[in-house]
């Protein structure tokens, strides 16, 4: 895997409400039956639903191609630019998915956690083949949309939030408060997954529809419509000297690391950014429940050494709070900087997350509603504002300052991790 | 086997342009949406200016076909290190352009000429100088054909730059084998022994001139990979 995969991170939107009420009056749905030139198209056609709408229904999706996707640009508009490539496309209740992704062979060591996911999957997709080996473009297409729904589905259980408490329309407080600018977490736009197969594709995805640079992955906010993106690359940075493209299981952490920025940034709507170690320590958590070998950071200062080969993390964070040698909450948590996380930063955030989490995902999801909490869209927190509500909102939630969460944490570091 | 960091800097990094055309430039701008026309090849001088940005540099220009499947294959050879073109494409702008710039209408299909579409070619920045390649010519043709394009574009001297960058890459690989141990070992003795065992203090002294000798080597690689464009002539 690419262990240093730093991809970009997700600027700041400011809300428009006239822009995106335009944009979803010149929307116009069709169902995958009725796009064009289907007869001439024929990898449209998907064999699982066989583009049928009850099917489609059924497996909890609103349409294929064509869907509008970005600021100003269509599914059709995305295959032009990536070079009139066949691509699969999905629109689900919460996400837009495009994907180029090619047929995979399933590796022997990721075949039961797969076969997992297709049996899942088969529950709504009736022709899907629980013990397939080979996952075909549409196959996996649909294993994303799979994976990006219950990733979305976690995240709302842990905020204590539903679908319906989100407002509709934007400039609208509800009965639990402010939640955002609009129904998807508060952001007025579907979250949007492109998976790339080449690294080609995606940094002319990247060039022509962001302000990104990035050929490797992006994570980016499409501020007319309420947007938030996240785009995967199966192609290795390095494709010679090793295997040329991602497993499935590197792809799925990759996911599932990134997917956890961008619902916890795009939780009522994404004008400001909370400490570093909520999302971050929140993504490794995710993501390692995944497949804990792979890990994922958004940016690590130690470009120079190779962290894929240390995943073990419960035996160093044992020995380094066994020796008083971490850095103290009120220092780790009050970071916003992402220039100065070193490796031993980020396992130490994904600790703090993971004794959080042990307490109850549901206070987790509190601290976050907390922070993310204000009277209307237009207030954005200052750092310090922000570093108040979190400590206020610590001894409200945990019963403990921030000095007592270093001893409550390294107590349960003590007595739940592996010494080795 | 290359280290991290001489495998970040023998990256070869692509620039992949689109073109927007006017039209479509107009509407973001303007924040309206109005029908579009049909695709259109540029003529072959806009097409240069579409692509090159300004930038001076020499062009390595690398169309993708399917029997590639994304690879770099017909830049790279599959049987022979590459370090060299690696090392000597750093000087080029180097432009990856999709399968489909073989339709005559692709606003890009221009630059490929009149005759048999080359899989990639070389050519100064305003094309005036071109060499065609057909993705099977030999590493030797290849570095011929980027040497020709260098001395062109370049003041001297390039080949003596590449010799000095391929001591620096073996320099850069020796500090970050050592740094990765030393880490290792550092993290190692903190987590069984603590932050103050004697081992702890001299690991990271040596870590540190370590990481300070890689930033010494970093910079002047940086320096020795800096050639001068030459003056564009009058």
């Amino acid at each position: 895997m690419e262990a240093g995969l730093a991809l970009a991170r997700v600027s700041a939107a400011r809300p428009r409400p006239w822009v995106a009420l335009l944009f979803v009056l010149l929307a116009c749905p069709l169902t995958g039956a009725q796009a064009d030139g289907d007869e001439e198209e024929p990898w449209r056609e998907d064999p699982f639903t066989r583009n049928e709408p009850a099917a489609l229904a059924a497996a909890g999706y609103e349409r294929f191609h064509p869907i509008e996707f970005g600021d100003r640009h269509g599914s059709r508009d995305v295959e032009e630019v990536l070079g009139d490539v066949e691509m699969v496309w999905i629109e689900t209740e919460h996400f837009r998915i495009g994907s180029t992704l090619t047929s995979y062979k399933v590796r022997n060591e990721e075949k039961k956690r797969i076969a997992e996911e297709l049996k899942a999957l088969a529950e709504h997709l009736p022709r899907v083949k629980k013990n397939a080996r080979t996952l075909e473009p549409w196959l996996r297409a649909h294993l994303y949309a799979q994976r990006a729904e219950q990733a979305y589905a976690q995240f709302q259980d842990m905020l204590g939030l539903q679908d319906q408490d989100f407002p509709t329309e934007r400039n609208t407080v509800g009965e639990r408060g402010y939640l955002g600018e609009g129904p998807y977490l508060g952001q007025p736009g579907k979250f949007l997954l492109l998976l790339f197969e080449k690294r080609s594709e995606c940094g002319r995805y990247a060039k022509r529809y962001t302000d990104l640079d990035n050929d490797t992955g992006i994570r980016h906010t499409f501020e007319r419509q309420g947007s938030l993106l996240l785009g995967l690359v199966a192609e290795r940075k390095h494709g010679k000297d090793e295997q040329a493209f991602k497993s499935e299981t590197e792809l799925a952490c990759e996911l599932a690391f990134n997917l956890t920025h961008n619902l916890a940034n795009g939780f009522t709507y994404y004008t400001f950014s909370m400490p570093v170690w909520i999302t971050e320590g929140l993504a490794h958590y995710n993501g390692r429940q995944v497949f804990e070998e792979e890990n994922n950071f958004t940016f690590v200062q130690e470009l120079g050494q190779d962290l894929t080969v240390e995943w073990d993390w419960e035996p160093k964070v044992h020995g380094r709070v066994r020796h008083d040698f971490y850095p103290p909450a009120e220092e780790l948590l009050s970071r916003f900087d992402w220039g100065t996380l070193k490796f031993n930063d980020q396992v130490m955030l994904w600790s703090r997350v993971d004794y959080l989490m042990s307490l109850g995902p549901e206070k987790f999801g509190q601290l976050i509603r907390r922070l993310k909490q204000r009277e209307t869209g237009s207030i954005v927190p200052t750092p310090e504002q922000l570093l108040a509500t979190q400590a206020a909102a610590i001894q409200e939630i945990y019963g403990f300052d921030l000095a007592g969460f270093d001893e409550a944490w390294a107590r349960w570091v003590t007595k739940t991790y592996r010494s080795k | 086997m290359r280290q991290r960091t001489s495998r970040e800097l023998l990256n070869v990094s692509w620039d992949y342009p689109v073109y927007v055309s006017e039209t479509e430039a107009a509407e973001v701008a303007g924040n309206y949406s109005r029908a579009r026309g049909p695709r259109k090849a540029l003529p072959v001088e806009k097409a240069y200016l579409e692509i090159t940005q300004e930038d001076q540099r020499p062009l390595l220009v690398l169309r993708e076909c399917d029997a590639c499947e994304g690879t770099d294959d017909a830049l790279l050879s599959t049987r022979f290190d590459n370090e060299k073109t690696m090392l000597k494409a750093q000087w080029f702008h180097l432009v990856k352009l999709p399968t489909h710039v073989t339709d005559d209408s692709h606003p890009f299909h221009n630059l490929f000429g009149e005759q048999e579409m080359p899989h990639l070619f070389l050519a100064s920045h305003d094309g005036s100088r071109v060499v065609p390649l057909d993705g099977g010519q030999s590493q030797t043709d290849l570095w011929h054909a980027m040497d020709e394009l260098l001395e062109h574009a370049y003041l001297p001297d390039h080949e003596r730059s590449l010799k000095k960058q391929l001591k620096l890459l073996d320099a850069l690989d020796g500090l970050d084998e050592e740094e990765n141990r030393l880490a290792a070992d550092l993290d190692d003795v903190i987590e069984k022994k603590g932050p103050k065992a004697p081992k702890a203090k001299s690991l990271r002294k040596k870590l540190e001139r370590v990481r300070a000798e890689r930033e010494e080597a970093l910079a002047a690689r940086h320096d020795v990979a800096a050639l001068k464009l030459k003056p564009a002539a009058d």
